[in-house]
């Protein structure tokens, strides 16, 4: 059976919600971004971000050596360079999961760049976004029974402030 | 290349708490929550509509 993604969410498509009538199980996504890059030249200028349904974020890594847990909104998450994905589960059961499939891309690959991954404070892993492209899969077993909104945060971390991260989407699904 | 990881309901649950622990701090994080929430309720009852109206509705003679 092919897989039908719940959401599929980007720049110009920041909330995407699966509904389909009460009493079936659905997710809805909202995409966020913090502290994000443009500037006036190809990739990373407005325009081409637009025109390549693509956010780019840098200027203010985190150290790749700081994998501790979010601990305070303003600090680690508003005035640093994230992206978060909302998702409201609804109808959901405990035995449901959610695989959510990012898209990033790396436009200065010469600065190595580092996504890390948290769901709500909880820093999960660390991967480093090397090539022009890359995809990176989660799978989230739900929490519960019911309906819960799920918070995940990829934050850039690099040694030069220099590096930068693209994303260029993320869709959500239910096993 | 591409990468997996999977997340368990444990480590699902804990970061859920973790971020109630944030939100008594943060009021502008309720408001951001109120704001998703009102956007799901509108799409839900925009939704509703549409599929009555699609499928007629013999209460109010489409």
């Amino acid at each position: 059976m092919a897989l039908v993604p719940e959401f599929s969410v980007s720049a110009v498509n920041p909330y995407v919600s699966g509904y389909s009538g009460s009493g079936t199980p659905y997710l809805s996504g909202y995409l966020l971004s913090y502290g994000g890059f443009t500037s006036y030249y190809s990739p990373y200028s407005i325009d081409a971000q637009h025109s390549g349904d693509e956010l780019i974020i840098g200027y203010d890594p985190v150290d790749p050596a700081d994998e501790s847990d979010l601990a305070s909104y303003n600090d680690d998450v508003y005035r640093r360079c994230v992206f978060r994905l909302v998702v409201g589960a609804d109808d959901v059961r405990a035995d449901h999961q959610f695989l959510f499939v990012f898209g990033f891309t790396n436009p200065v690959t010469f600065y190595p760049a580092v996504a890390q991954f948290f769901v709500g404070t909880e820093w999960i892993r660390s991967d480093p976004i090397d090539d022009p492209t890359e995809t990176v899969a989660l799978l989230v077993d739900s929490p519960g029974d019911g309906s819960t909104f799920l918070n995940i945060f990829v934050r850039l971390a690099a040694e030069s402030q220099y590096a930068r991260i693209g994303l260029t989407g993320i869709e959500g699904f239910i096993l | 290349m591409g990468k997996f990881v999977h997340v368990t309901a444990d480590r699902v649950r804990n970061g859920m708490r973790g971020l109630e622990k944030l939100t008594e701090k943060d009021e502008a994080w309720q408001a951001e929550l109120k704001e998703f929430v009102e956007v799901e309720i509108r799409h839900r009852e925009q939704w509703d509509a549409e599929q009555r109206f699609s499928y007629g509705d013999p209460g109010k003679g489409v």
